[in-house]
């Protein structure tokens, strides 16, 4: 039976005798089990899924040349200029912990797991925060305990990173913290190009929010604790992001090389091919719901504003990540497409059915 | 946590006005697709690649390719010791290097290269190389393979092979097939 708790500003949706998800107590444990579910599960399946892989080399050799050597050039992967196939966020990252514990595969193969279980942690967080409901979130959550989520938990490669910032980023974003969620958004660009689409969008969202509501009603009374956090989160982000392109334009003609061989491989894919697969079908599904949404709430007008503010934006970043997995068309973006996005459809349906409805 | 408590902002005057709730009705649904979605999901993701979670051949699978790793590292061992050799080149879908690169024999060098970094054969065939060609199931397809040498597999001669209890892995140590003759004349 679910049970759905509430917020003091809230009245109860489902009266069960079975509060305790209200207590914080109970709510922390339950969050604790999703996290070591993932962590069992991804141990329990090391080695076979997926099985070792190339990409465990690719990711893990630049890592470790900048764990054991500090350099970013990897002459063992000959790429005596460095790897610029893909940003290099994700081996800044992976070398810390090589360089704290041991520059072993099987560390980075840990840190994945762990990354990976503390993503789905803050993103149940998240979910409770926008949905209101810790119940309803631990019900999301669920389906964070998938194949989608071990696979990416035990590969070497950076979806475990990504799911860390899109979850710092929807949890910013419930404390209304949107510029700093747009700014954490961004930086997942330096990791992986996959949110590149969703960030510009939820980026649109906000400053669509400044433009659809008036001020005093679209901004947060803010502390100075919370200002100062936003100023820390979009000062490092901007120096993060102005590193990688410096460093870029030092090497900016093995840039152009590597990248023309990413475009490449990626060009020769049928987008229209693509969009009839069961991640193509899901892409649809999600634009057509969005769609729909958007037309209705827009009828009324207390709802629409409520809409434009919380949820338009996190819809928006979902259907940008969404279409990039489903064009990307790589078995590790599953854990997009089947596990994290549907969780988080589910839980912006649901606050979006608890909006004050009143027509226009 | 520390965060969250820095992040103690106080919600905008819109979504603090008491809001009616849906219907149990609507949320009854939305609740009944959440859950349907479940099975749905470990049904259609299971199997991404060549192997299930959870799959029956896991222990069989995991032990194979730990046995892999070991027969490989004990012959590079004695190619780099013994035999003169100084370069180990890998495949660009070699998946064995990242277990080995911290036990390298002194005096030896490892080569592994990617799609978009590929070495010129000219290096490989050269009498102080070896080539190692991996064959093991695939992660993406569900097909067994060795690896693809190309145009230098009838440059090259293997010097060793290995292959698992169940054949599913296995690796060939392979050089060309000009230093081969060359070491066996000069034996004679």
């Amino acid at each position: 039976m679910l049970t759905r708790t509430t917020r003091s500003t809230d009245s109860p949706r489902l009266l069960t005798p079975w509060p305790s998800i209200s207590n914080p107590v109970v709510f922390v444990l339950l969050l604790a089990s999703i996290f070591f579910a993932i962590l069992a599960l991804a141990r329990a399946n090391v080695l076979t899924f997926p099985l070792p892989n190339e990409d465990d080399a690719s990711f893990f050799f630049p890592a470790w040349n900048l764990a054991v050597h500090g350099t970013l050039r990897v002459p063992l992967l000959n790429a005596p200029d460095g790897i610029f196939w893909v940003p290099h966020g994700f081996y800044l990252w992976l070398a810390l912990f090589l360089r704290a514990f041991a520059p072993t595969v099987e560390v980075a193969r840990t840190v994945g797991q762990l990354t990976t279980a503390a993503a789905a942690v803050l993103l149940v967080l998240a979910y409770s925060r926008i949905c209101r409901s810790r119940g309803y979130a631990l019900l999301c959550g669920l389906l964070l305990v998938s194949p989608g989520m071990i696979f990416a938990a035990n590969t070497v490669r950076m979806e475990s990173l990504m799911l860390l910032l899109l979850a710092a980023g929807l949890l910013l974003h419930s404390y209304e913290r949107r510029l700093a969620a747009a700014a954490v958004f961004i930086l997942a660009v330096v990791v992986h190009p996959a949110l590149l689409l969703g960030a510009t969008l939820y980026a649109v969202g906000i400053f669509w929010t400044e433009v659809v509501i008036p001020m005093h009603l679209s901004r947060p009374r803010v502390t100075v604790k919370g200002r100062l956090l936003t100023m820390v989160i979009v000062s490092a982000v901007a120096a993060a992001i102005a590193l990688e392109g410096v460093y870029l334009l030092h090497h900016l003609s093995t840039f152009h090389q590597h990248m023309a061989y990413q475009i490449a491989r990626k060009a020769n894919r049928s987008p229209l091919k693509t969009l009839l697969t069961k991640r193509g079908l899901l892409l649809i599904c999600e634009a057509v719901f969005t769609s729909a949404a958007i037309a209705y709430l827009y009828r009324h007008p207390q709802a629409w504003r409520v809409f434009v503010r919380e949820l338009l934006p996190l819809f928006l970043l979902a259907l940008g990540l969404s279409a990039y997995a489903t064009l990307g068309r790589e078995i590790p973006y599953n854990v997009y497409s089947y596990a994290v996005l549907p969780a988080t459809f589910f839980c912006l349906t649901d606050r979006m059915l608890s909006l004050p409805f009143t027509p226009r | 946590m520390l965060a969250m408590a820095v992040l103690d902002v106080m919600k905008p005057e819109a979504s603090t006005s008491a809001e009616p709730r849906a219907s149990r009705l609507y949320l009854r649904l939305l609740c009944f697709f959440l859950l349907l979605y479940i099975p749905v999901q470990w049904v259609v993701g299971r199997r991404p690649g060549s192997t299930s979670i959870f799959t029956s051949q896991h222990r069989q699978l995991q032990q194979e390719f730990l046995d892999m790793h070991v027969a490989l590292r004990r012959q590079i061992f004695s190619l780099c010791t013994q035999h003169g050799v100084h370069d180990i080149f890998f495949s660009a879908a070699d998946v064995a290097s990242p277990y080995f690169v911290n036990q390298a024999p002194p005096g030896c060098e490892l080569h592994r290269p990617t799609d978009v970094t590929p070495i010129a054969p000219s290096r490989e065939l050269a009498c102080s190389a070896v080539v190692v060609d991996e064959s093991l199931p695939d992660a993406w397809n569900p097909v067994r393979h060795w690896e693809m040498l190309g145009p230098m597999e009838k440059k090259l001669a293997p010097l060793s092979e290995w292959e698992s209890e169940t054949g599913q892995f296995g690796f060939q140590l392979l050089q060309a097939r000009a230093c081969q003759q060359a070491g066996q004349t000069a034996e004679r």
